[in-house]
């Protein structure tokens, strides 16, 4: 007969489920975070040596990603066994207008104000990123937790650094999506385990 | 809980259960297909920690009652087996839910 400690023991097992489920990335997904943690020091170490350039590797290098990221995403779908449209189309407005905006904001500021140009362009753009990484982390992904402030100081910073500045933030920011993969794979492992 | 809180329960909670839910399998799978389009098999039986006989034999029971739909395709010609909360099923889980928490608030524990 159904009882009320059967109820409750019911209801744990369930909750444990639902556990499982929040928890994590599917290892595909995590992918994305290593392919910018190789693209992201390239392009700016580009900007310490030869500035054309780098601003032709980024620009390309962001439409590629764009790409790939929705490659991955549509093969994420099939391996982690998911099919959510609704968060689907958060993530897909989330990246696509934040960081299309942060770009088009930082080209629309450099455009009308003659203040503003050069590196400092660059450092706002590395801001701004860094707040879009760091509302995802709140609403949706806690391993961006890391990431976006990560990315929002080494925007500040980099201008304090005398030389290879922009080396060393690529370096930084590969390290935060490096350090971001991993964690959300042992969080996705951890609450799978539970 | 006393055999006579038990006995009160019962009018206010207990008959209004989804006897089909009350298999913990089953609605663990209603309560995680109610948080996604869809759900493939292999990812219901992570999650619930269920084995493949047991699981697929507590879906068809749901597939069966109308409150589950399953649609069939290949990835990489590997085979997966997708689930949805269908309208019905919906109707139940949330039916089964509130008589739950009316057996819980009478239980008052």
């Amino acid at each position: 007969m159904t009882d009320i400690k059967q109820v409750h023991e019911d209801l744990e097992y369930v909750r444990g489920a639902v556990n499982r489920r929040a928890g994590g990335l599917p290892g595909e997904a995590v992918r994305g975070y290593y392919f910018w943690a190789a693209y992201v020091p390239i392009g700016f170490t580009l900007l310490d040596f030869n500035v054309r350039y780098a601003n032709w590797f980024l620009t390309t290098g962001a439409l590629v990603g764009i790409v790939v990221g929705l490659i991955i995403s549509a093969r994420s779908r099939h391996r982690s066994g998911v099919i959510d449209r609704e968060r689907d189309r958060q993530a897909k407005l989330h990246w696509l207008l934040g960081l299309g905006g942060s770009m088009a904001a930082d080209f629309a500021l450099a455009w009308t104000n003659p203040t503003f140009h050069g590196p400092c362009t660059g450092q706002v753009v590395v801001v701004m990123i860094g707040i879009v990484y760091l509302m995802w982390g709140i609403y949706h992904d806690r391993s961006f937790l890391v990431l976006g402030p990560v990315l929002m100081a080494g925007g500040v910073v980099v201008s304090l650094i005398p030389h290879f500045a922009w080396t060393s933030l690529g370096v930084v920011i590969a390290g935060g999506l490096v350090a971001s993969g991993i964690l959300a794979q042992r969080a996705s492992a951890r609450q799978m385990a539970a | 809980v006393s055999q006579t809180s038990r006995q009160n329960l019962a009018p206010r909670g207990l008959d209004q259960l989804d006897p089909l839910l009350q298999h913990r399998s089953r609605l663990g799978a209603l309560v995680l297909l109610s948080d996604a389009d869809a759900m493939s098999f292999s990812r219901l039986r992570d999650l619930l920690k269920e084995t493949d006989g047991n699981l697929g034999a507590q879906l068809r029971k749901l597939e069966e009652a109308g409150y589950v739909d399953v649609r069939k395709e290949f990835a990489d010609r590997k085979p997966i087996t997708w689930y949805s909360l269908s309208r019905a099923g919906r109707a139940a889980l949330r039916g089964h839910l509130k008589a739950i928490e009316s057996l819980i608030n009478a239980a008052n524990v």
